[in-house]
């Protein structure tokens, strides 16, 4: 199955690590020239050096989302010298975590400026872009299963996950009918830096593993083949679907009694 | 070749969404087993994408539980493991579920609105419905699949194998389009789909749900134009899928790519009921 994304041009945020990385990977391994923007410039060309050594194609860009001046202008560089954009993956995001009665207005906000401004600015300018295209485009957003279920103590990155899922469907009924397909996937618990520090006892991850169905905490791979499938042609009729990658861990949030 | 060395049984395989998955399967490498009521058809399924080696068809109504234990004996004898199940056999319909009667009403009620009358007529069914037409759709769309299941998952569990099972609910489910039979066999799907996500998740075999809009199949033949237009008018990318959209989907949730994904509704409509 080779070349699934040959000759596409596709712009992942918050590629140095974790799922953005994967991605990454991904979809140079299918033939798309990635470029992936981040914060970190270590972190983004060790992931983009790592793939033009394994034969792909790939630009590290430093680029702050929630940065909105920055993020249009990246994209539209992107287009400018490529003369296309087919893909964008709006992965970037930024938590803050504590008890809402203590949550400072700045904090609460700092959820919302990367996850929901950065993807609003980011989709907004791709599909000025895309619409000019015939063969239109495909955007993917990273939501997260705190997007369905709120998650204690992570309020403002729930609220922002969740407003994620819903602009991903609006994006989706307008930009159909001219061929720009919008999804979102839904990640659960995945084995990602930020996820690390909530893993990192073994009593901490067996009571999350027993939260999940599959018995196991995703890998990044895992959820950049479900992004891979939605930007790809394959994915030509799913339009404003929410994906969940979780190893059937939505189920057990509405209520936990498992098995064993 | 996602699915090279692999084992598949697809239900309602003998035409429609059913051969289009069938036949993606055999493409991308697998043996498929193709069910359907009509064997001539199940057979072209597995002619067209090369006979034999391809796979084998079988008459089979899903609905009869011996049947499909039998049927499942003999997958096991002939291949001896089962990689992947697809739940795609379904009915619209069935005797005595009153539907020639609510065609009867909906065209005299328009008929009244036409000539610019206020409608005595409703368009009723449920009123009409009797156990048999009920049980008829329920019997095919909602036991018949699990009547599969169950047996695909007895392999699975005796050869060790982590499989996949690969359930077609419909929108329908969430919208309520459609006869209460329907909607209500495909809405239990959902419900059967997560409940088995978390049974079968420790064993490592996977199960989901595809929920397609409207699809070009034969089903969607009898139609009229001005309806089907009124169809493709709501849906964002501007056109009614091609059995082969659904069979992309199914076959990369019943791939290794999908691993991590279980319990899982996968709405592939073209973005419609957004709109």
């Amino acid at each position: 199955m080779a070349g699934r994304l040959a000759g596409k041009i596709a712009f992942i945020t918050g590629g140095g690590t974790g799922i953005g990385a994967a991605t990454a990977r991904r979809f140079a391994e299918e033939g798309a020239t990635v470029v992936i923007c981040g914060r970190r410039k270590e972190m983004l060309d060790e992931v983009a050096g790592a793939i033009r050594a394994a034969g792909g194609v790939a630009e590290a860009v430093q680029v702050d989302v929630s940065n909105e001046q920055q993020y249009v202008a990246a994209i539209n560089d992107v287009a400018q010298r490529h003369g296309r954009l087919d893909i964008l993956v709006n992965n970037a995001m930024a938590y803050s975590v504590g008890t809402v009665d203590r949550t400072s207005t700045e904090a609460w906000r700092s959820n919302f400026s990367t996850t929901v401004d950065g993807a609003f600015w980011g989709v907004r300018t791709a599909l000025k872009l895309m619409y000019k295209q015939p063969t239109g485009g495909a955007i993917v957003n990273v939501s997260s299963i705190c997007g369905l279920f709120g998650a204690a103590y992570m309020a403002g990155y729930s609220a922002a996950k969740a407003a994620l899922i819903n602009f991903s469907r609006a994006v989706a009924a307008e930009g159909g009918a001219r061929n720009v397909r919008c999804n979102v996937v839904v990640p659960g618990t995945i084995e990602t830096p930020p996820m690390a520090a909530m893993l990192s006892s073994e009593k901490d991850r067996r009571n999350t593993e027993k939260l999940i169905p599959m018995r196991r905490v995703g890998r990044p791979e895992e959820v950049a083949n479900a992004i891979l499938f939605l930007a790809s042609d394959e994915a030509s009729y799913v339009n404003g679907a929410a994906l969940s990658v979780d190893g059937g861990q939505a189920t057990t949030l509405i209520t936990s009694a498992t098995f064993d | 070749m996602r699915f090279a060395n692999k084992v598949a049984v697809v239900t309602g395989a003998g035409q429609g969404m059913g051969r289009a998955i069938a036949q993606r399967l055999v493409r991308e490498g697998a043996r498929v087993v193709a069910l359907d009521v009509k064997e001539a058809n199940a057979r072209e399924t597995i002619e067209q994408v090369g006979g034999d080696a391809a796979g084998f068809a079988r008459v089979c109504n899903i609905a009869d539980s011996a049947a499909v234990k039998a049927l499942f004996a003999e997958v096991d004898a002939k291949y001896g493991r089962l990689d992947a199940l697809v739940n795609n056999a379904g009915i619209g319909g069935a005797k005595g579920d009153g539907y020639p009667k609510l065609m009867a009403r909906m065209a005299e009620r328009n008929a009244q609105l036409a000539r610019g009358e206020t409608p005595t007529v409703y368009p009723d069914i449920t009123i009409d419905m009797e156990d048999e037409g009920w049980h008829g759709v329920l019997n095919v769309n909602l036991h018949g699949a699990f009547y599969c299941t169950r047996e695909a998952v007895r392999l699975m569990v005796k050869h060790g194998v982590k499989g996949a099972i690969v359930n077609i609910s419909s929108t329908a489910a969430m919208s309520g389009e459609g006869a209460p039979h329907y909607a209500a066999s495909k809405a239990a799907l959902i419900g059967m789909t997560r409940s088995m996500a978390r049974e079968l998740g420790p064993r490592g075999i996977r199960i989901n749900n595809v929920m397609p809009g409207a699809v070009e199949t034969p089903i969607l033949k009898g139609v009229s134009p001005e309806w089907k237009n009124q169809m493709i008018a709501a849906i964002p990318v501007g056109r009614i899928a091609e059995p082969d959209d659904i069979a992309a989907v199914v076959a990369f949730l019943a791939s290794d790519e999908a691993a991590m994904i279980t319990g899982a509704d996968v709405v592939a409509n073209g973005g419609s009921y957004f709109k």
